[in-house]
């Protein structure tokens, strides 16, 4: 009875070596090495929190203004890709539209393309913060209430592109440019040489060029400041100076003279500049001095107003 | 007549070429004030070549009944210091309360008066076209021009720095907010946020610029993570963003003392239960001594 049991349990102990051996065998004879491997892609990069930083850019007179452009670029595969990646910075009107800015549309009027940016901080694992400098120009067209593109604005496009050529893009909001009125009287001087009492320069003009160093089309004011004096004694301003936009010979009665009142100068117009040639006009000056006037050096000061005319 | 036949010199001196001078924007329009509403506006006097100071004067040229109600920050006589190039000057008019509808125009002009002495100048002027209508409406307009995410501390809740401008004759403010926190991935929200009050107001022809925070149990560890925001007002999203944002080191932004009172406000709990228990022990102490 007794060797019964043990023979059944030698032959199921031996069943079970013979399945392992068999499982070995098969396993060694039907498997394979398999290899682990995992293929990262490329994450297309991402363009955010595009800004201009002033919502409206004042400009400056017959030079360059600095306009600033924020961006965030994120790449989830990290600073190996945005460090080599390339990008493309537009500043532009929204009439002008991006599209037409970047495909060569470029001017200083409408339109700013830049293709580095500055880091404004360190790459951190997946992104970096950057701005980007833009000098803006005088003549750069005005978008507020009162300007010819009222309603419209500017604004920024960010463009970036990965080495694997994978692209993101942003823009910001609007940002108003400020209509600016201003002028650059440009002639050196003005010498009317000498002239006697109860005489006057005929039609000897000097002329005092003014040009337009804004954004914006304009008149012209003159106006007198301080009339000609020397020491205590002064030349009556009402009919001394006459100026005029032609060549006049001077005439106490049919000349126009130039008070403490601005006056706008009839026939004077400088239309809004469309790049740095400059827009310009002359003014032609003339004096009278009355009968017994001291003789002298006298001196004083003219008013060259700009008057914006929409 | 005798005629004065000596010669005398009127002697325009020469003068150097001078600097470009502007303004902008060159006029101050406002259609929309009302009785007891105030509107400010900054106009910029602008030139290329600041080599000196430019003493300016300002002339006030409107109706003598509107006189009263326009002010000028610097004053009628001021200077633009050497080496400005952009030159602001605010420009703030107050219409009084109880006043009547109307429209008003004038203008107000700024010369610079060149420094030199013994020489005929040229000084340039500009002008600022003043058309003023007061009404009785109300009149709603604004925008948020910005929204950006401010880099904060570990254990800071995340902000939103928001510039909101108000072209209305009212106050403004948003009514509420959401805050969406993702991880650095932009895949897994970890957060979510809304805010109902605690807007600030921006008063009528005013921009302001200002930070919501938006209080979250999440604690925010170093590194990245994307927030998305939206701003409502009467149920209309008014301004969204949706950007990354870095949570620095605790200390890299704020000053100990801030560091302190932050670390009072987070462990509140903690420094009640403290103190209860040092008064505790001291109580007891007193006790026994008393015996």
């Amino acid at each position: 009875m007794r060797s019964d049991k043990t023979y059944r349990k030698y032959r199921v102990i031996a069943g079970i070596a013979v399945l392992l051996v068999a499982g070995a065998v098969a396993t060694s004879v039907f498997s394979a090495n398999i290899p682990t491997s995992v293929l990262v892609g490329n994450s297309a990069p991402v363009v955010s929190a595009v800004a201009i930083t002033s919502s409206t850019i004042t400009l400056t007179a017959a030079t360059t203004t600095n306009v600033f452009v924020q961006a965030t670029i994120t790449d989830n595969n990290g600073c190996t890709d945005i460090n080599p990646g390339t990008t493309t910075i537009l500043l532009y009107r929204i009439g002008y539209t991006s599209s037409t800015c970047l495909t060569g549309g470029q001017n200083s009027l409408d339109c700013y393309l830049a293709t580095a940016f500055t880091a404004s901080s360190t790459c951190s694992a997946t992104s970096i913060n950057t701005t980007t400098t833009f000098a803006v120009q005088y003549f750069a067209r005005a978008t507020d209430s009162s300007s010819s593109f009222s309603g419209s604005g500017w604004k920024a496009t960010v463009i970036f592109k990965d080495p694997s050529n994978a692209t993101g893009s942003a823009e910001s909001g609007s940002s108003v440019v400020s209509t600016l009125n201003a002028i650059n009287v440009t002639t050196s001087s003005i010498n009317y040489g000498t002239v006697g009492a109860n005489s006057d320069t005929g039609s000897t003009n000097q002329t005092a060029t003014t040009t337009n160093a804004g954004n914006s089309s304009t008149t012209l004011q003159l106006s007198i400041l301080a009339t000609l004096w020397n020491g205590s004694v002064a030349i009556p301003t009402a009919t001394s100076q006459a100026a005029t936009t032609t060549a006049f010979t001077f005439s106490l009665t049919t000349s126009t003279f130039i008070t403490a009142t601005p006056a706008t100068v009839s026939g004077f117009f400088l239309t809004a500049p469309t790049s740095t040639t400059n827009i310009a006009k002359a003014t032609f000056w003339g004096l009278g001095v009355p009968s017994g006037q001291a003789t002298g050096t006298y001196t004083g000061t003219n008013v060259f107003g700009a008057l914006f005319q929409p | 007549m005798r005629r004065l036949t000596i010669p005398f010199l009127i002697f325009f001196a020469p003068f150097v070429a001078r600097a470009a001078f502007g303004i902008s924007p060159p006029f101050l329009n406002t259609d929309h004030l009302v009785a007891g509403t105030t509107y400010t506006q900054v106009v910029y006097l602008v030139q290329d070549q600041p080599d000196q100071d430019l003493n300016i004067k300002a002339i006030l040229a409107v109706p003598a009944h509107i006189v009263p109600w326009i002010s000028i920050d610097r004053g009628f006589n001021f200077v633009i210091p050497k080496g400005t190039r952009q030159f602001p000057v605010t420009v703030t008019v107050h219409v009084p309360d109880g006043e009547g509808i109307g429209k008003y125009s004038g203008n107000l002009s700024f010369t610079g008066q060149p420094s030199q002495s013994g020489q005929v100048t040229i000084a340039i002027g500009v002008n600022v076209a003043i058309n003023l209508t007061v009404g009785t409406g109300i009149y709603e307009d604004f925008s948020v021009s910005m929204v950006t995410f401010p880099d904060i501390e570990e254990g800071w809740s995340p902000k939103a720095y928001v510039r909101f401008e108000n072209r209305g004759n009212i106050p403004e403010a948003f009514n509420s907010a959401t805050f969406d926190l993702y991880d650095k991935y932009d895949s897994v929200r970890l957060a979510y946020v809304t805010k109902q009050d605690g807007f600030p107001d921006t008063p009528p022809f005013t921009t302001k610029e200002y930070i919501v925070e938006f209080p979250t149990d999440f604690h925010l560890g170093i590194g990245d993570y994307w927030g998305s925001v939206n701003f409502y007002k009467n149920d209309k999203v008014i301004a969204t963003q949706k950007t990354i944002f870095h949570v620095l080191k605790a200390g890299s932004l704020s000053t100990p003392l801030e560091m302190f009172f932050s670390s009072v406000k987070n462990n509140i709990v903690y420094y009640v239960i403290g103190l209860i228990l040092i008064f505790i022990i001291v109580r007891r102490l007193r006790r026994k001594k008393t015996r």
